[in-house]
């Protein structure tokens, strides 16, 4: 442990720590500070879980949250239901057609160091456990991309290999792939003939629970 | 009521002060007026007039004066160690408008200025260069003005060499093109608050900007708060207690790794702008949990600086003029890598005045 994790791990008289807020030192590249650097966000823990999201889609797609787009990769999602929506146009039915991990867990995020560490955590993983559930013929309004819509008699989507692996470069693709497949997450897929062009509708319907207790 | 508490007959003393020509008095007792009655238009125009008239300019820095007077520090609402709530006595003192932006700083330093950012003669421990290096990398994106949304550090890296296969590619080919509103004004360096700032680099410009009759340092706590108050007396934020909003702060944009302007939103009652958003701001203090226990030993030599402000990055709760953050503050000049290159740390300068004019 390094002694900046001891100071950060301990609660010393003269350096901050915040019985009422939660201190993240996020250091890596996807949140610019630089080589070295970190940014400091204090953020209130009763607002939420801030989750960060990796996905992957066999085709063009804007993934939705409750309705509306994830403009960040680790956004502050409140306590409670929700759904995660994604219109995927495109498909080659051959393939994954969808790959998503969304975690927070604060005792294991390398990139990320949270003071007071959070206890629990929320993973959010496609897995063919018949709770992704899809459609191939287009919803006629947006319910289905909230919460409380009935999808019961939407197919539930079964696990699929991905495409092979690019050759001879560094593929950002199976990268992505590569570190959802270590959280655990499954590529997913909708049936139909190789090489046809498909779209899919597709929601996932997940719980934030409170963490911890009130602080 | 007495003369202390009535508004209106403070009100009056302060324009027989002005009228003598006693500037800094008439500008407290107004302060006193302002701080029980802030919605009496007239005096809050005479004490705004007044005010601008004791501003000062130096070093191409607007310095506005911050009256003396007696103040309630701390709050029972925030975390423990800003209570109790207690009264402070401070002198007259005058704090910058603004941080200090990157171009400010290089330019009174003697620096190169932005993008390099250098010492024109070698100035630093053995390993500033590569650690100042890193701070300016930190600096130069955070400079970017018309960028909405920040991405990978790497397409920020401006000048850095990126080879595929034995050949250079465009670092845009590698990691996009961060999205701007107008790519031909990406970067303003004297309008963003310099950031990645250690307590060392703030104070290497507070010394060498100081005179024998002037001297510019970091503010102390209680300085700081009296100026983010604007004069208010026991309100949360500087411009009152309602909350935050995007048009008052520049808060809660964690996902946009963006700062705004300096002066992109109004000023507070003593004419400072983002007291409070923006970026955490140094303070000549050390930190105690403890919060402000009359009797409580001074903290250790090597206890953390306290900062104030929070940022662009920090939830609603924070950016309060109570809220009080703490961080370790070595610096390269140590040979250490600090705990300060964060792209929401930066500063701001309070002057005083060793031998008042007149």
């Amino acid at each position: 442990m390094t002694d900046r994790e001891l100071k950060l791990n301990s609660l010393s008289r003269y350096s901050k720590s915040s019985p009422l807020f939660i201190l993240e030192e996020h250091g890596h590249c996807e949140v610019p500070a630089g080589c070295g650097g970190v940014v400091l966000r204090w953020r209130d823990p009763a607002a939420g879980v801030p989750i960060t999201m990796w996905s992957h889609t066999g085709g063009p797609c804007e993934p939705l949250l409750d309705g509306s787009p994830v403009t960040s990769g680790r956004p502050l999602v409140p306590y409670g239901e929700h759904v995660l929506a994604f219109a995927v146009t495109e498909i080659d039915p051959a393939f994954m057609v969808l790959m998503f991990a969304g975690v927070h867990r604060s005792s294991d995020d390398e990139h990320v160091t949270t003071v007071p560490p959070e206890p629990g955590g929320v993973s959010v993983l496609s897995a063919a456990d018949g709770t992704w559930r899809y459609t191939l013929t287009e919803p006629p309004d947006d319910a289905w991309t909230l919460p409380g819509f009935e999808d019961a008699d939407w197919p539930s989507m079964d696990a699929v290999a991905d495409r092979p692996p690019v050759e001879g470069s560094w593929d950002p693709v199976g990268y992505r792939i590569g570190k959802m497949t270590e959280r655990g997450a499954v590529g997913l897929g909708v049936p139909g003939a190789p090489g046809a062009r498909v779209r899919a509708w597709i929601r996932k319907e997940f719980t934030v629970p409170r963490m911890g207790g009130d602080r | 009521m007495d003369d202390h508490d009535d508004p209106r007959g403070l009100f009056r003393r302060a324009r027989a002060l002005e009228a003598e020509g006693d500037h800094r008095r008439a500008a407290s007792v107004y302060d006193r007026a302002y701080g029980l009655d802030p919605t009496d238009a007239e005096v809050a125009e005479a004490r705004r007039t007044l005010l601008d008239r004791l501003a000062v300019v130096e070093h191409g820095l607007r310095f506005r004066y911050v009256p003396a007077g007696t103040f309630l520090m701390g709050s029972d609402v925030g975390d423990p160690d800003e209570s109790p709530v207690h009264p402070v006595r401070l002198g007259g003192h005058w704090m910058a408008e603004t941080a200090v932006s990157w171009s400010t700083y290089c330019d009174l330093m003697g620096w190169e200025p932005p993008p390099i950012g250098f010492p024109k003669e070698e100035q630093g421990a053995k390993m500033a260069g590569f650690h100042l290096h890193e701070e300016n990398k930190i600096r130069l994106q955070y400079c970017e003005d018309a960028t909405t949304r920040a991405v990978d550090w790497h397409a920020h890296a401006v000048g850095q060499k990126w080879r595929r296969g034995g050949e250079e590619v465009d670092a845009s080919e590698l990691f996009g093109t961060p999205p701007r509103e107008d790519p031909r004004r990406p970067y303003r360096y004297d309008t963003k608050p310099m950031v990645a700032v250690s307590w060392q680099s703030a104070e290497a410009l507070c010394e060498r900007l100081s005179t024998d009759e002037v001297r510019y340092r970091l503010p102390s706590e209680a300085e700081w708060e009296r100026a983010a108050r604007g004069g208010l007396v026991g309100r949360r934020h500087p411009w009152g207690d309602a909350p935050p909003t995007p048009e008052r702060c520049d808060f809660d944009r964690f996902d946009a790794f963006s700062i705004l302007p300096m002066r992109a939103l109004p000023p507070n009652g003593y004419g400072l702008y983002a007291m409070t958003g923006s970026v955490w701001e140094w303070t000549s203090d050390r930190y105690d949990a403890q919060g402000y226990p009359a009797d409580a030993p001074p903290p250790p030599a090597d206890g953390d600086r306290v900062l104030r402000g929070g940022s662009w990055a920090d939830c609603a709760e924070v950016v309060t003029v109570s809220f009080r953050m703490s961080r370790a503050s070595g610096d390269w000049r140590t040979g250490r890598w600090g705990d300060h290159l964060a792209p929401n740390i930066g500063f701001r300068l309070c002057r005083e005045e060793i031998t008042p004019a007149g």
